[in-house]
């Protein structure tokens, strides 16, 4: 029981906690149904039903088990008209505006040709326009994404170093890099090839393939990205980059991308050099590449 | 009730997805090559624009015949509205062409959970279908689920990427996006013109609004603008934001073929069972409201 209102508090929170148009649908609603003849009853009572299958935890579920559980509770939001019903509801809303406005005015009989009607319509639309917009967002783009610099729109510092990776035409390499850099490798181009993807990084990724990656894979990961355990002593540590330089080497990986921080560990670079036979390709501001 | 140049794109739209899916599913069970595969769309591609353009010169002459025939209009033509109200237009225009400038290609593609550019990369690069692993560019191991298999978008992508020679990125996160939204303000100018007929000013207001809700409503990830703007490319938005709304108009409208073509596209498009999506849910929803309000109606006559 516990378990299903939390589920159903977290779809709806999602869908109430930074915008306040469930509100304003539910706002409409009332409008509507009060409004009487003049509108589309069809729809506003699909609107209506739909709504409280969502907002009832119960009926939400069964919609759940519907989609056979595979979906996450917000998908359920899908259902409603949430646009069409808004939309709707604020054009039903301008007329109802303007008609208050010209009732009011009277002498807008007499001057209905002139500017003053249009100047009541352009305030109504504006006003809903702006309890629209009060009700939601126009940051929201600038928190999840950023500007494109580069023509391809990959972002600017993983651009600069995928560039630098000599590719033949029709021929593959073999890369292993941060995770970074491996989130745009492959739309990069598919020429690239990796040992781990996006899913590695990735939680919700996984659930699109039924691969899994080796330990092995998973500690090679752990040594690009700098994040295996630091043995205590040095020895300790020159072994576990020695171990993973030949790992590599084995594999055939033609390219190993590591971030500049990582790179000026001085064990890294001995091991990579001695034991795997890489050498230092090119540098970027951010990242080191070495190949073979 | 007279089909309009909207209902025509959308409906061809949903025709073109069905074809495409046929040769996705017989590339996929006959282990085809990818090429092989848009060989097989192009072929079923150019067979329904010839019966599109037969169809349409018969359907012409019949008209040009029947001399007098006045379909039933409850729209009003655009022309006639771009006169009657050009700031209110131009101002809605204004915003769709924004949006897509701002979002499909002034911006990093937001690829969060979203593999089909890697998909579409791999197919082409590999000529194969689901053999190889998208994320790594290795042969799969374990493969991937039947229920991601069978969706059709990212082998359109990579028909479209292989026909344009356009960049994988730009087919998935500019050009294919762009088209689900202007598909979905097709989809609302028809539910402009069911809301309001014969009103040309709510009808153009309505579109405004909706665009304007577009803008502003893209708080959450669950918004269909979020969906429009972040995920345009996914099936879940031309579920979304396509044909649940236009397969709700056509149920309303009583226009039940269409509602079924709606059905059938998402299950092309998302992972349905057994074709039981929300679109399937919607065609239910209203046929129990019909149902209870015809029940009333009789006791209410009783």
């Amino acid at each position: 029981m516990m378990k299903l209102l939390e589920s159903w508090g977290a779809g709806t929170g999602s869908f109430a906690e930074n915008g306040q148009y469930l509100a304003l649908f539910l706002v409409v609603l009332l409008f509507l149904w009060l409004t009487g003849k003049e509108v589309k009853k069809e729809f506003v009572i699909f609107s209506g039903v739909v709504a409280l299958l969502i907002l009832c935890p119960f009926t939400a579920k069964v919609l759940l088990i519907y989609q056979t559980t595979f979906f996450a509770h917000e998908t359920v939001w899908e259902l409603l008209p949430m646009t069409a019903f808004l939309a709707y509801g604020a054009v039903m809303a301008f007329a109802k505006m303007t008609a208050a406005l010209t009732k009011e005015d009277r002498e807008w009989k007499a001057t209905i040709s002139g500017k003053k009607g249009k100047a009541y319509e352009a305030l109504a639309v504006l006003a809903l326009a702006a309890l629209l917009f009060l009700s939601g967002t126009v940051s929201f783009t600038e928190n999840i994404t950023e500007k494109a610099e580069r023509a391809d729109r990959i972002p600017v510092e993983i651009g600069e170093v995928l560039d630098l990776l000599e590719i033949p035409q029709g021929e593959t390499v073999l890369l292993a890099a941060p995770d970074e850099v491996v989130e745009w490798a492959r739309l990069y181009s598919g020429n690239i090839i990796m040992p781990y993807g996006r899913d590695m990084d990735e939680q919700g990724l996984t659930a699109y393939l039924y691969d899994k990656y080796t330990s092995d894979i998973v500690g090679l990961h752990d040594w690009i990205q700098g994040a295996l355990p630091a043995p205590e002593f040095v020895e300790d540590a020159y072994l576990q980059e020695e171990a993973y330089a030949q790992q590599c080497a084995s594999a055939g990986y033609d390219y190993l991308i590591f971030t500049v921080e990582r790179a000026n560990n001085d064990l890294l670079a001995y091991a990579l050099e001695s034991y795997g036979g890489y050498r230092i390709f090119a540098r970027t501001d951010n990242y080191v590449i070495y190949n073979r | 009730m007279q089909k309009s140049i909207a209902d025509k794109i959308i409906i061809s739209i949903i025709l073109v997805l069905g074809l495409a899916e046929v040769a996705h599913l017989a590339a996929l069970f006959l282990h085809l090559s990818f090429s092989m595969c848009a060989v097989v769309f192009t072929v079923l591609l150019l067979g329904l624009a010839l019966f599109g353009i037969v169809k349409f010169v018969l359907e012409h002459r019949k008209v040009k015949n029947v001399k007098g025939s006045i379909a039933e209009k409850t729209g009003t033509p655009a022309k006639t509205l771009l006169y009657l109200y050009p700031f209110w237009i131009l101002l809605t225009g204004g915003l769709i062409v924004f949006q897509i400038i701002w979002n499909y290609w002034m911006h990093i593609p937001y690829i969060s959970n979203d593999i089909t550019a890697e998909t579409v990369q791999t197919m082409l690069c590999s000529d194969s279908i689901y053999n190889i692993n998208p994320l790594t560019g290795q042969a799969f191991t374990a493969g991937m689920p039947m229920r991601l298999k069978i969706l059709v978008l990212p082998t359109l992508c990579a028909v479209f990427c292989k026909w344009t020679g356009l960049s994988v990125i730009t087919v998935c996160y500019s050009i294919i996006p762009m088209i689900i939204l202007l598909l979905s303000y097709l989809v609302y100018s028809r539910w402009a013109v069911y809301l309001f007929p014969n009103e040309g000013r709510k009808q153009v207001l309505f579109m405004f609004f909706v665009a304007v809700i577009y803008q502003f409503g893209c708080y959450s990830s669950v918004m269909d603008s979020f969906l429009l703007f972040f995920r345009g490319g996914h099936g879940e938005t031309l579920r979304t934001c396509v044909l649940l709304p236009y397969a709700l108009l056509c149920c309303l409208q009583k226009d039940w073929k269409k509602a079924v073509l709606c059905v059938l596209a998402e299950a092309c498009v998302v992972w349905t069972f057994y074709g039981l999506g929300w679109t399937a849910l919607t065609i239910g929803v209203v046929c129990g409201i019909s149902l209870i309000k015809t029940m009333i109606d009789r006791r209410k006559k009783v």
